[in-house]
């Protein structure tokens, strides 16, 4: 698969799914493999918690994530103990998660772990640097989740799982996969305020021309309705580090001069809004601006889905390629061998 | 009361313990469980500590502190895994993992105390337990059960990779093997080491005290504070500050002024026009107290005290609406709750602010009047502001000097209205208390029109 030796020039890459099911951890556990080929030296955590042997939403069994030795994994101390593995503990953090402190361990024979990590964008970019240094490659397992507040797009780049768990029509997920692929080239904000603005965590905040960071007081997006006339009342570049929703982007197509109107969110994980919406917005001469840029640089596609049908892959595969330029795979095309241990 | 405790009732002190750099998880243990001392040998022996490290601190080069800082960062807490330990159950790799790193750490920050000449804190060494749990001569902060601990383990582990590479069933029952033996093996070094948890126990505390100690010690030379000497009866400060308030004084390129207090058996009653600063005195007071007699130094020259039983203070409003209490009604609760404890002759600081201002001052005067007399009968040390003239209870009368500068002109900001008090204490033998409440309106500009109809 060509792409493998694309990620060669990363040190950190990060999976994102579509959905549950779309088959990230299956992405990952090829990477894995084949970078096991490279004789690379990886290290893997994951954003929040994945990889539970159940899908705690649909129930259906997940794979897990398959090791070589050598390995460094990351995970938390209630998970690690369901590892089919012989690993090393080489550190423990001062610090906990819901699932407790976070151990850094070294696989020391072949099997199968379970991930876990922190939960926001600081402790994980501490992480990765830590990770980098110990190791040729750091792989995240990243969810695309309201719940986390991680950024997938701290690492250097991205591998997008789509499939049929999106829609039952080949169409439908074409169009969504389409949508998130537009949204990970939505520009940067390179602004002075940057390093001020990765720090927080919630709220609305607008910026004025003068480079003051004000904070509106909004307790939540989905509050909106209540607090319709604060929102422009400073400016009219918003800083949301939660998530931009349809309600807001309704809000802003009914204002006068909504082609002023500039949000600026952490990445593009955190654009909840739909297709319609959005485009609507972006068309209409508003602007999305990302703190982290996304660098994507495969798709990976998964025709079967969980509820139990099956798309075509060949007709999948073909109309994503005509419509994104990136390499797009059905990991079960390419390595149909032994990558479900 | 602890230490906790005391935080979360002292916002002054709870801005004193933000300041504190405490870098163990045991050392904060240990600071939140500290009781509030009446005991006078125990703290003259931590002041005692907190001035040996304080030289040792200052003794060190910045490289030296940094490297000791590092160190202490990374001790992880084992105090779950010794009481897991002597419960009788068994630790797993994580539990183990802690403990042999935490005896490394010891080792490597008792050569590096005994190397920076500190003699106050000798660790003991963990070696035999770092042998225990190092049983491949790595000396590195890791662990699993290592091959070395048992012949068998070693060959199934081989076999268990040979299996999974060839995606055989049996490799389920292999695993379950070597993660019996393995469970074996934790079992034994878990019986090796349950009769070392007192020594293990011993250095966690040694640890806790060393964090504290250093951290007081950088306090004291961060906000200039001094020992105090705990051989009076009464409680006598020479150029006492606020450290909280300097702080955030100093920050805007303003001094405080410091004040000499002498208070006594004798009800101290300070009067003083309105931002004379007299709350500020009393949570000065409040703060060193606890300061004190929580083993920590005070912020004044020089301070000569006497232990007390607890600092009881009716400082703010504390209007509580939910109770159906007014402010009057809550307040006098809080003041009637202090009689019942100085009534029962132990020795506490009482403090209290603008006693009985939101009732009418006739009465407000009568109730200020009845308060000192029924606190000069117990043993406490008590201080008290008013507005209110004509006290004819027994106290101590002291006056804030208030404005030194009759000229200023109007309008004047508030920061620079501080500038023109001096806020030293005066006695007072007049028995009036200043009015210059019209004076200072005036100066703060208010409504013309207001200030006309008030003449």
């Amino acid at each position: 698969m060509p792409f493998i030796s694309n990620l060669l020039n990363y040190k950190s890459i990060s999976f994102v799914g579509m959905d549950k099911n779309a088959g990230k951890t299956e992405a990952l556990n090829f990477v894995i493999k084949r970078l096991n080929d490279y004789k690379k030296k990886i290290s893997v955590t994951s954003i929040g918690i994945d990889g539970e042997t159940l899908d705690q939403v649909t129930e259906t069994s997940k794979p897990r994530v398959f090791l070589y030795p050598e390995s460094l994994f990351i995970t938390s101390e209630q998970l690690y103990p369901k590892k089919e593995i012989v690993s090393m503990v080489e550190d423990i953090s001062h610090y906990g998660t819901s699932l407790g402190r976070l151990i850094t361990s070294r696989a020391k024979t072949f099997g199968n772990v379970m991930l876990s990590g922190p939960t926001d964008s600081k402790r994980l970019k501490e992480l990765i640097d830590n990770m980098v240094q110990c190791s040729d490659m750091c792989l995240i397992d990243g969810a695309l989740s309201r719940k986390s507040f991680a950024s997938p797009s701290i690492t250097d780049a991205m591998i997008l799982s789509t499939g049929a768990v999106v829609s039952a029509s080949i169409d439908k997920v074409v169009q969504k996969t389409l949508f998130m692929y537009e949204m990970t080239k939505l520009p940067e904000y390179d602004g002075e305020l940057k390093e001020q603005l990765l720090n927080i965590t919630k709220g609305v905040y607008a910026i004025t021309k003068e480079s003051e960071v004000i904070d509106l007081k909004i307790p939540s997006m989905l509050m909106l309705q209540k607090y319709k006339d604060v929102i422009f009342s400073q400016s009219k570049t918003l800083f949301i580090p939660g998530m931009i929703t349809d309600k807001l982007l309704e809000l802003i197509a009914t204002q006068k001069d909504k082609s002023q109107v500039v949000l600026i969110t952490k990445d593009f994980t955190h654009v909840f809004s739909n297709e319609l919406n959005t485009y609507n917005f972006l068309r209409s001469g508003g602007k999305i601006l990302c703190l982290y840029k996304t660098n994507l640089l495969a798709i990976t596609v998964n025709p079967v889905a969980p509820q139990g049908y099956k798309l075509d892959s060949d007709t999948l595969v073909g109309k994503l390629r005509e419509k994104i330029p990136l390499p797009i795979y059905n990991i079960r095309d390419v390595a149909p061998d032994g990558i479900f241990h | 009361m602890n230490f906790k405790q005391a935080i979360n009732e002292n916002a002054q002190l709870k801005a004193i313990y933000e300041h504190l750099i405490i870098k163990t998880a045991m050392g904060r243990d240990y600071l939140f469980n500290l009781e509030f001392s009446t005991d006078k040998d125990f703290l003259e022996k931590q002041y005692k500590l907190t001035q040996k490290c304080q030289k040792f601190i200052q003794s060190i080069k910045d490289n030296d502190k940094m490297l000791l800082e590092c160190v202490l960062y990374d001790i992880h807490n084992i105090v779950g895994s010794i009481n897991l330990l002597e419960r009788k159950e068994n630790l797993d790799d994580i539990g183990l993992f802690e403990i042999k790193a935490f005896c490394l750490s010891c080792g490597q920050l008792n050569s590096m105390l005994q190397n920076l000449n500190c003699k106050e804190f000798v660790l003991d060494s963990f070696d035999d337990i770092v042998t225990l749990l190092d049983p491949e001569g790595t000396r590195t902060r890791q662990f699993y059960i290592y091959n070395a601990y048992n012949s068998d383990i070693s060959r199934l582990r081989t076999e268990f990779e040979k299996l999974k590479q060839a995606d055989s069933p049996l490799t389920a029952k292999i695993y379950n093997e070597i993660l019996d033996i393995e469970n074996n093996v934790r079992e034994k070094i878990c019986t090796q080491l349950r009769p070392e948890t007192a020594r293990l126990k011993k250095a966690v505390a040694q640890i806790a005290l060393l964090d504290v100690s250093i951290a007081k010690a950088e306090l004291n030379i961060e906000m200039n504070l001094i020992k105090p000497e705990l051989n009076a009866d009464f409680i006598e400060y020479t150029k006492m500050f606020n450290p909280i308030i300097k702080e955030s004084l100093n920050k805007k390129g303003k001094n405080f002024q410091s004040i000499d207090i002498k208070c006594t058996k004798q009800t101290m009653l300070i009067t003083g026009a309105n931002m004379a600063g007299k709350t500020v005195v009393l949570k000065t007071l409040a703060l060193n107290q606890l300061l004190a007699q929580f083993g920590f130094f005070v912020a004044s020259e020089k301070a000569n005290i006497c232990l007390t039983e607890g600092v009881l203070q009716s400082i703010g409003d504390n209007q509580d609406e939910n109770q159906g209490l007014s402010s009057f009604a809550s307040e006098i609760i809080t003041l009637n709750n202090i009689i019942k404890q100085v009534k029962t002759g132990k020795r506490y600081l009482v403090l209290a602010d603008e006693l009985a201002r939101t009732t009418n001052p006739i009465e407000g005067v009568k109730l200020l009047n009845g308060f000192i007399s029924t606190v000069n009968l117990g043993n406490s040390i008590s201080v008290v502001t008013t507005h209110y003239s004509n006290i004819t209870a027994p106290c101590l009368h002291f006056r804030v000097k208030g404005f030194i500068n009759n000229n200023l002109k109007p309008p004047i900001s508030i920061t620079n209205l501080s500038d023109n008090i001096d806020y030293s204490l005066i006695e007072d033998t007049t028995n009036t208390t200043p009015t210059e409440a019209l004076n200072l309106c005036r100066l703060l500009a208010i409504d013309e029109d207001w200030l006309n109809r008030c003449e």
